[in-house]
């Protein structure tokens, strides 16, 4: 394998990138380095327990009386499958890495393995962050799906089974309110998109794909 | 109860044992406010950011990896990614740097908490060893989840002095605490 290239640039970006501090495309392209590069991402790890390190000395202050008696009643509220359970199918495939390692295609290979390091790289950067999914219908059958994930800025990647388009992606707030996310179409080997969006992903109600000859594909998100 | 460990706390919240999950609030809740009290600043709001991050830590449980750092460590990870996109959604005043800093490093530790405290005595001592304007850089960014660019802005300095002071700060914190530690 060839020396992976890019170190300087990416050493410069890793506090940064530690920190939670990066910017989608900055990330992307760090993260694209280190999932080649052992060495850097040893540094990010240090880097990633300096920021451990600091956040802890943050001073405690006790919370209102009735703290620990409210974050009780909210779990007993929220009993339900978690995120992660809903999304191990997934993250088993692989399919995830795409979004976080700046969203190009996905395809079935070897890539994807090496790809899983950043990914858990990633994770363990942004944990925390909200990470999801919704199944993308046309009509009653599956056409592919779309991944959220609430970070800075935010991100959604759409994975199709088949290509095709074009698509209007189209974002439905839980208000009502629509957001035009622009177009793609998906050819070859192509079968997947991305886009960076400004809304919070617990915002969004539905993505609806539009397409000229056919009723929209719908991916509905349920907070 | 408070003899059992974090991860034994930890796994039976996770399986739905109440009596863990109000144990482990018990431990945690004054330092997970308190950072998220030092990231936001509105009580109000501090609130709903701590009990959100107990809410994701019950939730995220079975993901916990002891091998990678301690429950506490994980918690106010959490804690902290949470306050700071509190924070992005309702920018308001400017922040002022030399206040996060003071608070941060003006801190006595506690008597009942001062074994734990005393490695974050240690970090302190070397945020406070550093040029000042590289701890604030690193303030800014680990505790408002600043960029370089924000910084540059904030510091009015040019991006790449920016880039440096974090840079550099955080070489210089490393080589400190791996001092310390040894």
């Amino acid at each position: 394998m060839a020396e992976p290239s890019g170190c300087g640039q990416a050493r410069e970006a890793i506090p940064e990138l530690a920190m939670g501090a990066l910017s989608g495309e900055e990330r992307a392209a760090a993260l694209g380095h280190l999932a080649d590069c052992p060495a850097c991402r040893r540094e990010l790890e240090e880097a990633t327990r300096m920021v451990d390190a600091l956040t802890s000395i943050a001073p405690a202050e006790e919370p209102p009386p009735s703290f620990e008696s409210r974050v009780l009643a909210r779990i007993a509220e929220a009993r339900r499958p978690s995120l992660l359970r809903r999304l191990t199918p997934y993250l088993a495939t692989g399919v995830v890495v795409g979004v976080l390692a700046g969203g190009f295609v996905w395809n079935a290979t070897e890539a994807d393995r090496r790809l899983a390091a950043s990914y858990r790289t990633t994770l363990e950067v942004a944990d925390g962050r909200y990470l999801t999914a919704a199944a993308l219908y046309s009509g009653r059958e599956l056409a592919g799906h779309v991944f959220g994930y609430q970070g800075s800025p935010s991100w959604l990647v759409f994975t199709m089974k088949k290509a095709g388009g074009p698509y209007q992606a189209v974002l439905v707030g839980v208000d009502g309110t629509t957001t035009d996310l622009g177009r793609f179409t998906l050819t070859g080997r192509q079968r997947s998109w991305s886009t960076t969006v400004d809304q919070p992903i617990g915002r969004i109600a539905e993505i609806h794909l539009r397409r000229a000859d056919a009723p929209d594909m719908v991916a509905g998100f349920h907070h | 109860m408070w003899a059992l460990s974090d991860e034994s706390l930890l796994a039976g919240m996770a399986s739905g044992d109440a009596q863990a999950a109000a144990a482990l609030v018990r431990r945690y809740q004054a330092r997970v406010f308190g950072l998220a009290r030092a990231i936001v600043r509105e009580p109000g709001l501090a609130e709903e950011v701590a009990q959100e991050a107990f809410v994701r830590a019950w939730r995220h449980a079975a993901a916990y990896d002891s091998r990678r750092g301690a429950v506490s460590t994980w918690l106010l990870a959490i804690t902290r990614n949470l306050a700071i996109d509190a924070l992005r959604l309702r920018r308001e005043e400017p922040v002022d740097p030399q206040v996060l800093l003071t608070r941060l490093l003006a801190v006595e530790p506690a008597d009942e908490a001062a074994q734990a405290a005393q490695g974050e005595e240690f970090v302190r001592q070397a945020l406070r060893g550093l040029p000042l304007e590289q701890a604030r850089a690193i303030a800014l960014a680990v505790f408002y989840g600043m960029s370089g660019r924000k910084i540059a802005e904030i510091e009015g300095i040019p991006l790449g002095t920016a880039k440096t002071r974090l840079r550099r700060g955080m070489a210089r914190l490393r080589d400190q605490l791996e001092v310390s530690d040894g």
